[in-house]
């Protein structure tokens, strides 16, 4: 390699290292705002473990300062963060081969909520080269509304898979939302919504060919 | 003007069944907290007869991350109307939120009769410096002086304590080591000590083990104490005290106490043996309980746009309105009064957010609408933002 090409990797390697430094800085920064000096200290503990078995971070802090405005001792805290740990190396697996730190967040309330991991697959399948944070998301949230995981996961695929965008299945669901205030149940809101927004989407040819890389 | 032997030992007795050195707790974000306690206590003590007393005492207190103060009295009266009182301030003070430092210190006065307030009673003050040293262990040092009173006879006392802790899950460990110096031989000979000289000031050094474990609502909490004469006295004493809290709700719980607390001469209380039971009443858990937003009083929208959400709140002005979410690092973001409406705008990136309020201080919540999910003994909404 020419010294030209060493300096221009060296720059990159530095550059990148103080762009990593500088989202660790952060997260520490936040950690501080955590005042008993001992669940501090657990968390960031744990954090750090984390981060050298390659769990993303981000997540793990956010979760920590939850618990902590909700006045949940350092144990339970600790206990929060394992399982939300467990959940994000599963959803890794699902979420294979890439997934976004939010991606991975997002699926771990997901499995928290009791949507079957086959559906979180299921989604990567159809969208595997863009993010699918907010799909994922409205599926948790039609779950935790009372829809059957089942039917969601399937109505959301579907609606995936014709094309349906981020925007249109978070209309979808505040239109659920609305519906279920009225006392519409949820699964008939559900149904009812999704037939409305199918008519709306392209025929399937032209969705293949607009999701083709 | 002096009272007779029995009465001086009794009625300080009566002041051993209730005595006692709070220490405020800091704690995360602000927090206000009264208590009550009333209960029934038997008292023994060498040289006396038992007697049944009753026991009232209340804790006022505040505390945030680096400040927390105390206020504290108790009241015991027996069935003749011989009676003691305490009164206790104290204080609890960091530099900073996260300083592994922590000075601590307090005062208290106590009468033991009702009817020669002024001429029987004791003064005393206490500072203590607190250690952090690692997550689950700590160490203590600080001092005591106490100044009793009973008639025209006057008499001193101090200590110098080095103490430590450990935490280990639900257990933990107190230690604590003092040397123990006093002029009053009258309390002392009403404790089973003696001089054995005519020094006026008595040595003693004391070791104290206390174990508290606490598991769900209950809370259990142990100390032996043992205690060795140096100088003036070759005393040696030791004695067990035992404890049990049962919360059944955040605020009621029951709390009862048995055993033997060795004679304090800082603040004027003989050996005694002791049993007594109580029950307690925290009326800030009431206002923290009480929700003054009922559900369908909450909502959440959002923007066309899906950047700005915005929650309401219907609440009467005088409610503490708190929102927070994983956009905002779980702060609570700025809410205003707009009528009988609180509304908090908050602008939020495209992604998954998890948002919660709370009313007064209480248990947080998901908004109305939102998919909720527990957490931490409370709850929170979902929100997605394409």
């Amino acid at each position: 390699m020419s010294p030209r090409t060493n300096n221009l990797l060296l720059g990159a390697a530095l550059c990148a290292a103080m762009v990593a430094a500088h989202g660790v800085g952060a997260q520490e920064a936040r950690l501080l705002s955590i005042r008993d000096d001992a669940t501090r200290d657990r968390v960031r503990i744990f954090v750090e473990a984390a981060r050298l078995r390659g769990t993303p971070t981000e997540p793990l802090v956010s979760r920590a300062l939850e618990g902590i405005a909700f006045k949940a001792d350092a144990k339970r805290i600790e206990q929060a963060l394992a399982a939300l740990e467990k959940r994000m190396r599963r959803a890794k697996e699902l979420l294979a081969p890439h997934a976004t730190v939010d991606e991975l967040a997002a699926a771990a309330d997901a499995i928290a909520n009791r949507v079957p991991e086959k559906a979180i697959s299921d989604l990567r399948r159809i969208a595997p080269r863009r993010s699918i944070t907010v799909e994922i998301g409205v599926l948790t949230e039609l779950v935790a509304k009372g829809v059957k995981p089942s039917v969601a996961a399937t109505m959301v695929r579907d609606l995936m898979a014709k094309g349906a965008t981020g925007a249109q299945l978070t209309e979808l669901n505040a239109a659920v939302q609305q519906d279920v205030a009225l006392g519409v149940t949820p699964m008939e809101a559900l149904v009812l919504r999704t037939r409305g927004v199918m008519s709306l989407l392209p025929p399937a040819a032209s969705v293949n060919a607009a999701q083709r890389p | 003007m002096h009272m007779s032997a029995a009465e001086i030992r009794f009625s300080a007795a009566l002041l051993a069944s209730a005595v006692m050195l709070p220490t405020p707790a800091l704690a995360q974000g602000a927090r206000h907290e009264a208590r009550v306690e009333a209960g029934v206590a038997r008292i023994d003590q060498p040289g006396t007869h038992s007697r049944n007393a009753f026991v009232l005492s209340g804790v006022r207190s505040h505390a945030d991350s680096a400040f927390a103060a105390l206020l504290a009295g108790n009241a015991t009266w027996a069935r003749d109307s011989v009676a003691a009182a305490q009164v206790i301030g104290a204080l609890a003070w960091r530099p900073t939120a996260m300083s592994r430092w922590q000075l601590e210190g307090g005062a208290s006065g106590a009468i033991f009769s009702f009817a020669k307030v002024g001429s029987d009673g004791n003064g005393s003050g206490w500072l203590r410096v607190r250690r952090q040293l690692g997550m689950h262990i700590g160490v203590t040092v600080g001092g005591a002086v106490g100044h009793t009173l009973r008639g025209s006879e006057q008499a001193h006392s101090n200590t110098v304590d080095l103490g430590a802790w450990v935490t280990g899950g639900a257990l933990t460990l107190d230690f604590a080591a003092s040397r123990v110096r006093t002029e009053d031989s009258l309390l002392m000979a009403a404790s089973r000590i003696f001089t054995r000289s005519r020094s006026a000031w008595l040595d003693m050094h004391d070791i104290a083990a206390t174990a508290t474990w606490t598991h769900g609502q209950l809370e259990l909490a142990a100390t032996q104490r043992w205690r060795r004469g140096v100088r003036g006295t070759d005393a040696a004493q030791s004695a067990t005290t035992a404890g049990a809290t049962y919360a059944f709700t955040p605020r009621v719980a029951l709390v009862v106490s048995a055993g033997r607390q060795l004679a304090d001469p800082v603040r004027g209380a003989p050996d005694a043996t002791t049993a007594s039971a109580a029950v307690r009443f925290t009326f800030a858990e009431l206002r923290d309980g009480a929700p003054l937003a009922r559900e369908s009083d909450v909502s959440v929208a959002r923007m066309t746009d899906g950047s700005v959400l915005i929650v309401r709140i219907r609440a009467p002005a005088r409610a503490k309105i708190e929102v927070a979410g994983s956009f905002s690092g779980w702060d609570p973001v700025p809410i205003t009064l707009k009528g009988e409406i609180w509304e908090a705008q908050v602008h939020v990136p495209p992604g998954r957010h998890r948002v919660a309020y709370r009313v007064d201080g209480g248990a947080w919540r998901a908004p109305h609408g939102l998919a909720r999910l527990r957490e931490f003994d409370g709850e929170v909404g979902l929100i997605v933002v394409p």
